[in-house]
């Protein structure tokens, strides 16, 4: 199957998006991350996902001393690329929309981030526990930093 | 019929649990029934039930999650059982020792008859340590 | 998940002799119909990132070849790429050839162990031991390659940590040569059975709207026609420099899933007969040595057999990274069970499961929510024993 190189993806997204893009990070060729704000992360997930036609392939998330960092990745298989998205939020308020709702396959991993780092997502069609023992205690997430 | 006498009379049903591991070992087990080592002309059989086996095979750390499901079916198992730990996840927590999810290793929750070393030990190993077992049981 | 209507509720798993991780899925039915999916997961859970961050990069290629026997060489070969290219370097020629000869090596005792199981899910258990048979030459040249089995401890970053000698080249060529018409009889069976034909055609069908929207990936979403491929699409080791192609079905039903596998086995061994000779050609050194891991992002990924594996690092200059995100194929394709179950019969449930050849321990497995909505009537044996007695049905 050949590679459709019609539209550049990026150049696409760097003009539509402008300067919502915090900072554009091009690590190599095939490797994109992008700062974005939580206020515009719905935007940028539908325009990728449904209008650019990337795949979704996992949503990951740390804990950094500016606060925690949710990325979402995605690929352009016909582009052999892979744009991640970085979304910080700060500790005080570590809240963000679901991407569930325009992406299904979101679901399981936003439930995990919840109980691992103590992350809410507004909006998820289905925020129970998923991944920790039964047991677990409430309110210790075992990938935030002790500090 | 006691254990002693069916181990004479070549027969010994054995149960596989698997209480988070990471397969391998469950796959090497599966692999003795398969033609090359074909463990069932021993007159070992893998059976589905825990009320039937005669030997407890357990691969896996035994994460928090599995734990009270395995007390409950070490409870359902008939007496006398024998317990043996298949690699080195029950045997000591293996590579996963010091994770969050750890309850194990085996022994620390049930009382275990033999350990199989090896990551994943190979099904030569599994179908030695049984036999050897079975040996034991006899005397 | 309540209703007026009158709902059995069957688990499936934590135990059942087959399946032999710990899951517990919980389907929800009425009459014979599936009206309802739900799993829960931590039964597997081994907090393996968490370990990582504890480990130096290279001890982690250790760490996370055990996160799944089956696709034991996936994880690693996916993590050193992520660290490979954090650290932007490529690695030697030779050991590109050697890493997509053992990952190939990897996908045809993996696709093998899957058409087992299908078999056995099927009544067929002569296809069991058949399948189950002829893994075994590929494990013995592991073990002769390797050293193991299983966890065969061959990738590193920066490449390989063991060489492929000359003078076994030929005998790994003559045992995938050796596949080939087994390989003939294992795809003749599905093709030509018109058993399995009735068992398998039509059912269980994902469409392509749901691979997107689950992010389903590997023979699950080929089968859908559903065109991706992580070796092709994001070129890395030896897949662009040798000939093959990419399989797809346009179905989607479980016929289709188990046709991209037995295909895909062909262009495994082309792969590997041409990075064999390769081999032969070629010299050099099989690792470059990474002397300082900068600061930053590490992204790497595969085409496991089940399909994209994917690693995530982030580092801070330092030998071990801050963060590591291991996401494994089966996350993404497990839950189109919602999809593909949902509507179909108990007595095709245990086969649709299989068909995503879910490797739970690469999931943390699902496990059942504990709901009391109706009676529990049947267990996880008992919908495999209804699989294989459909199909003696069907043979009358």
């Amino acid at each position: 199957m050949e590679k459709t190189r019609q539209i550049d993806p990026i150049m696409d997204l760097k003009e539509h998006f402008k300067n919502k893009i915090l900072e554009f990070f091009e690590k190599s060729e095939t490797r994109y991350y992008l700062l974005i704000e939580s206020k515009d992360l719905l935007e940028f997930v539908d325009y990728l996902f449904n209008k650019l036609n990337a795949r979704y392939q996992i949503i990951s998330a740390l804990d950094t001393p500016a606060g925690i960092e949710i990325v979402y990745h995605f690929a352009l298989d016909n582009h052999g690329k892979v744009i991640s998205l970085r979304v910080i939020l700060p500790h005080e308020n570590t809240q963000i929309e679901s991407i569930a709702p325009i992406i299904t396959g979101a679901q399981w991993i936003e439930r995990e981030i919840s109980e691992i780092i103590g992350v809410k997502f507004l909006n998820h069609p289905d925020p129970r526990k998923f991944l920790l023992s039964d047991d677990w205690p409430e309110g210790i997430h075992p990938y935030r930093r002790k500090n | 019929m006691s254990l002693k006498t069916k181990a004479l009379l070549n027969s010994l049903w054995v149960y596989h649990l698997s209480c988070g591991s990471c397969n391998n070992c469950d796959i090497e087990i599966l692999d003795c029934l398969t033609p090359r080592f074909d463990i069932e002309r021993f007159g070992i059989k893998l059976v589905g039930s825990i009320r039937h086996a005669d030997v407890l095979l357990v691969t896996g750390i035994v994460t928090k999650q599995v734990l009270p499901r395995l007390k409950r079916l070490y409870e359902q198992a008939p007496r006398p059982i024998v317990v043996v730990a298949v690699g080195a996840c029950p045997c000591s927590g293996g590579i996963f020792a010091k994770s969050y999810s750890m309850a194990g290793p085996l022994d620390k929750v049930i009382p275990v008859d033999a350990y199989i070393p090896g990551c994943p030990p190979k099904p030569e190993a599994i179908i030695a340590a049984v036999v050897k077992l079975w040996k034991k049981l006899v005397k | 998940m309540s209703s007026d209507k009158k709902r059995t509720m069957i688990p499936i798993g934590p135990y059942h002799p087959l399946q032999e991780e710990p899951e517990h899925f919980m389907l929800y039915v009425e009459g014979e119909r599936v009206v309802d999916i739900d799993w829960k997961a931590g039964y597997n859970h081994r907090g393996i990132e968490k370990l990582a961050e504890g480990m130096t990069y290279d001890q982690i290629t250790f760490l996370v070849e055990r996160i799944c026997g089956i696709c034991s060489t996936s994880h690693p070969f996916a993590f050193t790429n992520a660290v490979e290219d954090l650290c932007g370097i490529d690695i030697p020629e030779r050991a590109k050839y050697i890493k997509s000869i053992i990952g190939e090596l990897e996908r045809l005792h993996s696709h093998l162990l899957w058409v087992g199981l299908a078999g056995h899910f099927l009544g067929y258990d002569t296809v069991w031991m058949w399948a189950w048979k002829y893994r075994e030459p590929v494990l013995d040249i592991m073990e002769a390659v390797t050293g193991n089995r299983n966890n065969y401890a061959m990738m590193k970053p920066g490449g390989v940590r063991r060489d492929i000698q000359k003078e076994d080249i030929s005998a790994i060529m003559k045992m995938v040569d050796d596949l080939i018409p087994q390989t003939d009889l294992l795809l003749g069976a599905v093709q030509d059975d018109p058993m399995i034909h009735a068992r398998t055609k039509g059912v269980g069908i994902l469409t392509r709207e749901q691979v997107k929207a689950y992010g389903a990936v590997g023979p699950t979403a080929r089968a859908s026609g559903v065109d991706i491929d992580v070796r092709r699409d994001h070129p890395h080791a030896a897949y662009n420099l040798v000939e093959w192609k990419v399989i797809t079905g346009s179905n989607g039903d479980v016929y289709d899933k188990a046709a991209v596998r037995l295909l895909e086995m062909y262009e495994s061994i082309k792969i590997i007969k041409q990075c064999l000779e390769r081999l032969k050609l070629v010299n050099g050194p099989i690792d470059a040595k990474i002397k300082e891991v900068p600061p930053g992002h590490g992204l790497g990924h595969y085409e496991a057999p089940r399909g994209e594996v994917f690693h995530y690092i982030r580092s801070d200059g330092t030998n071990s990274p801050i963060r590591h995100k291991i996401r494994a194929p089966s996350y993404v394709n497990v839950p189109t069970f919602k999809a593909t179950c949902i509507g179909e019969t108990i007595s095709d449930v245990a086969l649709i499961l299989a068909a995503v050849d879910p490797c739970y321990c690469c999931t943390e497995r699902m496990t059942v929510v504990d709901m009391d909505t109706g009676k529990e009537t049947m267990k996880g044996d008992d919908l495999i024993r209804l699989s294989r007695e459909k199909t003696f049905r069907l043979r009358k």
